[in-house]
């Protein structure tokens, strides 16, 4: 054996090992929640999705108003980030010549450097102050922000990554700027801009930082409102770990599982969806 | 010049944009605005010196500096981003190149589930199970054995370190970094590729050219993802440590400057300044992630300038 | 023409939602305003957080036409909010400064309404339990005392065989209600040793630069990084060393007798402290610390102290709902203690319910 194949082989096993090494630990993670969190579930029972959460050492209680708070915020959010983050994503992407277009990608790429804490402090700034109050707006406000980065930038890589001869076939068939965008090249981007959406409404499912001053932590009722006091499932882990209460702890690993359950169902929703339309 | 056929197309998507403008003139507005009264009265030694002396009793008798914090967000995201390097290159290629369609899908669906994991599960996995495994298993036959090492010198004394945030954060940025590699990847020219291999190149050989050709995206894809690591709030405070320190030693606790912001914040308000210093931090890294940020996009651009699309 | 694209029409639904799920809140929020529903939120302490999620469902379920609600974003912010009126009261573990006082005096109401303790632990494979006084506290963590087999320990406990081993001293890295109480008892207990410098919320330990100090975030990691590190001692919240059965320290309190914390030294410390307390809600209790940490007293455990409830003396249709508040807290809230805290001694819940009669519509 040359050298040329000892190199060869070394190198095609240490590629192997590192891309397993790289996807190893969130394996771990994915059993360790369940590990933990599994036993907690079954001791609470159903109760654990609908009742309120308990007192320091006084059982297992349940989740329900940071349960349904975490699902309004994600909705919330994305309706107002979703369509924010593909428009300006798009126009990011047709105008790449235009200085301000350039600006977009530069600064909702910058989005993510800003540590997700200084956006809820933004906002309690600017909304909670003036307002006079911590609310759902507030919240859903902060994670439209935060969701704005990760959509844009799988957004802009999916319309790049289409083929440059479908959009000459799109102006061939005499069709406008507007139709070949909208229909044609995000008709098949689809796959990579469903996977952005997915993975900003799974980012605002799981955000801590931006809401720890614009929330209210309310863990007793079911908000509604935009003025209501709301609390997420992502602050109660948060706060819940650092108590000594080991039912609390309990409390924040079950709620870990149902965070990580939610974020697995939408996740697999989208791809069998998007693995249909697509394949 | 935007063609006229375009203008009203163009006119169309820009309030989007706007608002993106609107939000970020915002926040350097509010974050600049924050951070005078720091800047002002301490001026460059806050970020040359490392002192935390708050004092309830007035202005006149505290004094900051974030140099510890500074440190740590260096440390701590060039850890993470010089251990995740090697791995989101290896699962290009290996997904590019060597995968069956199958393997390939499924990594390609974790990876994406790496990217899209709550960061607060990641920071309660770190605390209860990685930062102690890493303590018994790594930090510590690492001390005992090696410790002449500066990085090895001190006792792992809870796990929670430089090194812990590094490898948690390097986790992390797995997804973000593979995206921005792979992205390039798929743009070099078939041509390219057949030429390398059609010259009996081993796979190795192959692997080699490829790199070469999209170093510009390696480097953007380094970039982005320090800026990635340096903004991380919450599962960092929990692996961190948060000790004013600079030490060459990687078990040492450590802060960075979000972390701090996230321990610290909720009492800053007793103290003269504090608020307004830790806006002054997050001021460098908003500069830091925008300089970071901007340099990645012109690399990318070089990337594709260079396989003309 | 761009009226006939549907995919942007679709997507600009969502912003259009959002703006009607805003209006509509408020224009729900005005109309239901004259409904007997009344909506109280509180935040400050993370420390009573545990405390609070007791008194809260026992509380609204009594009064179900309340809704009560608390946030732990710590005391200083807490107070801060206050202050700004975005909540509507406060708890802080620091009362109101005397400026601050001094600013809001005769509209601002304090009391104490559950007093917490620092202990002292430690991670020591010996048996007996450690007895520690101020003084041999302060020159641990000014790294003057290093080792576990010191003299000065020695002395303090002449039946345990204490091992040649540094002492590691755990400290925390964050600001904390619970380094004030600590810095502040080293201080009272031994002012030669630990000047008024060092006291303080947030201090630079001298014992960082001797290499043998730790710091952790919270008690929570104060506590992990004590069970994780055999030769370790630090201090933290009581409840944290009960639920974790960290072994305590008794320490050595003003009249000289060691004493365990314990519900009932606790209390007997707020007790003794009761002569030098303000008594009327409206004064100021900025100096409340230095009555109740190092009290006097035999039974008292000197590292003792309060956490406060603010509230404002006029509310308007919310004025019921707080003075009802303040009535449940004083007296049945007092019998629903959280493990890890201690209820106030009775003189100070009859100061407490003057509150009751000065809080105005």
């Amino acid at each position: 054996m040359d050298v040329r194949e000892v190199k060869e082989r070394v190198f095609l096993v240490l590629v192997v090992i590192l891309s397993i090494a790289a996807v190893l630990p969130v394996f771990h993670v994915f059993l360790s929640v369940i590990w933990n969190g599994f036993g907690v579930i079954m001791e609470a029972g159903p109760n654990f999705l609908l009742d309120v959460p308990p007192a320091p050492n006084a059982g297992l209680g349940g989740i329900a108003p940071s349960l349904a708070g975490t699902l309004l915020l994600a909705v919330l959010s994305s309706l107002l980030g979703i369509p924010l983050s593909l428009f300006a994503a798009i126009f990011a992407v047709e105008f790449p010549d235009n200085p301000l277009a350039k600006m977009v990608r530069v600064l909702s790429k910058a989005l993510l450097e800003i540590p997700s804490v200084v956006v809820g402090m933004l906002v309690y700034a600017i909304l909670v102050v003036p307002m006079g109050r911590f609310s759902m707006l507030a919240g859903s406000l902060a994670l439209a922000i935060m969701m704005i980065p990760y959509v844009t930038t799988y957004v802009e890589q999916a319309l790049e990554g289409v083929p440059f001869t479908y959009r000459e076939a799109g102006f061939a068939l005499g069709l406008s700027r507007p139709k070949v965008v909208f229909e044609i090249m995000v008709g098949i981007a689809r796959r990579g801009i469903l996977t952005g959406m997915l993975i900003g409404f799974a980012k605002v499912l799981g955000e801590t930082a931006p809401l720890l001053f614009t929330l209210g932590r309310d863990r007793y009722n079911i908000p509604l409102g935009p003025l209501d006091y709301g609390d997420s499932i992502s602050l109660l882990i948060f706060d819940y770990a650092q108590t000594p209460y080991a039912n609390m702890h309990q409390v924040a690993w079950g709620a870990a599982l149902v965070l990580t359950v939610m974020f697995l169902i939408i996740f697999l929703i989208s791809r069998k969806f998007t693995e249909e339309v697509f394949l | 010049m935007i063609p006229k056929v375009d203008r009203g197309f163009f006119l169309t998507l820009l309030p989007f944009a706007a608002v993106i403008f609107a939000l970020f003139a915002l926040l350097a507005y509010v974050l600049a605005y924050e951070s005078w009264p720091a800047l002002e009265r301490f001026g460059i030694s806050l970020f040359t010196e490392n002192v935390w002396k708050p004092s309830e009793r007035g202005v006149e008798f505290v004094k900051y500096g974030l140099l510890a914090p500074l440190y740590g967000t260096l440390v701590t995201s060039l850890i993470a981003a010089a251990v995740a390097l090697p791995l989101s290159v290896a699962t290009v290629f290996f997904m590019e190149e060597m995968a069956p369609y199958r393997i390939k899908e499924f990594f390609s669906s974790v990876i994406d589930l790496m990217a899209g994991l709550p960061t607060i599960i990641y920071g309660l996995w770190g605390l209860e199970v990685m930062v102690p495994i890493l303590r018994s298993w790594v930090m510590s036959p690492l001390h005992e054995h090696l410790d002449f090492i500066p990085p090895f010198a001190c006792d792992p004394l809870s796990g929670a370190s430089f090194l812990a945030a590094g490898l948690l954060l390097a986790v992390m940025i797995i997804p973000f970094m593979h995206g921005v590699i792979k992205e390039a990847y798929r743009q070099v020219p078939r041509t390219y590729r057949e030429a390398a291999l059609s010259l009996g190149a081993t796979r190795y050989e192959y692997f080699r050219i490829m790199v070469s050709l999209i170093r510009p995206a390696i480097i953007a894809a380094v970039l982005l993802g320090l800026g990635r690591a340096a903004s991380e709030t919450v599962a960092v405070a929990l692996v961190v440590g948060n000790a004013f320190n600079i030490s060459p030693c990687l078990f040492a606790p450590g802060y960075t400057i979000s972390s701090l912001i996230a321990n610290q914040f909720t009492e800053a308000s007793f103290f003269p300044l504090m608020e307004n210093v830790m806006f002054a931090g997050s001021l460098v890294l908003l500069a830091l992630g925008m300089l970071f940020s901007g340099i990645g996009v012109v690399m990318m651009r070089r990337v594709r300038e260079l396989y003309g699309r | 023409m761009e009226l006939r694209i549907s995919a942007p029409l679709l997507a600009s639904m969502g912003p259009l939602i959002f703006v009607l799920w805003v209006v509509l809140g408020l224009v729900g929020t005005t109309v239901q305003g004259n409904s007997e529903e009344v909506s109280i939120l509180g935040s400050g302490s993370s420390f009573i957080y545990p405390q609070m999620s007791i008194w809260i469902p026992k509380f609204t379920e009594e009064h179900p036409w309340v809704t009560l609600n608390y946030n732990p974003t710590g005391s200083g912010t807490g107070q801060k909010q206050f202050l700004s009126k975005l909540v509507d009261f406060a708890a802080s573990d620091p009362p109101l400064t005397r400026d601050l006082w001094l600013r809001y005096r005769g509209r601002v109401l304090q009391m104490p309404v559950v007093l917490g303790a620092v202990v002292i632990t430690y991670n020591l494979p010996v048996e007996g339990q450690l007895r520690l006084d101020g003084k041999v506290l302060a020159r641990i963590y000014k790294g003057e005392v290093r080792y576990w087999d010191d003299p000065l320990m020695r002395e303090l406990n002449p039946a345990m065989k204490l091992p040649h081993k540094e002492i590691i001293a755990v400290h925390r890295s964050d600001s904390s209600g619970t380094t004030n109480i600590f810095t502040f008892f080293l201080h009272k207990a031994s002012p030669r040793d630990w000047p008024l410098d060092l006291v303080g919320k947030s201090v630079e330990w001298p014992v960082d630069s001797r290499g043998n100090g730790v710091g952790a975030k919270g008690n929570q990691g104060v506590t992990q990084v004590i069970m994780n590190t055999p030769y370790s001692l630090g201090y933290v919240e009581l409840s944290y060393a009960l639920e974790n059965d960290l072994p305590m320290a008794s320490v050595r309190n003003a009249e000289g007798n060691f004493v365990t914390p314990s519900p009932q030294s606790i209390t007997e410390a707020a007790r003794r402290a009761f002569p030098l307390l303000p008594k009327s809600p409206l004064d100021d209790f900025s100096l409340d610390l230095d009555a109740v940490v190092y009290a006097p007293g035999e039974e008292s455990y000197p590292l003792t102290s309060f956490v406060h409830l603010m509230f404002w003396t006029h509310y308007g249709e919310k004025a019921e709902a707080i003075r009802g508040f303040v009535r449940f807290v004083n007296t049945e809230g007092q019998e629903l203690i959280a493990e890890g805290y201690a209820p106030i001694p009775p003189e100070l819940r009859s100061v407490n319910l003057k509150a009751v009669g000065l809080i105005k519509p």
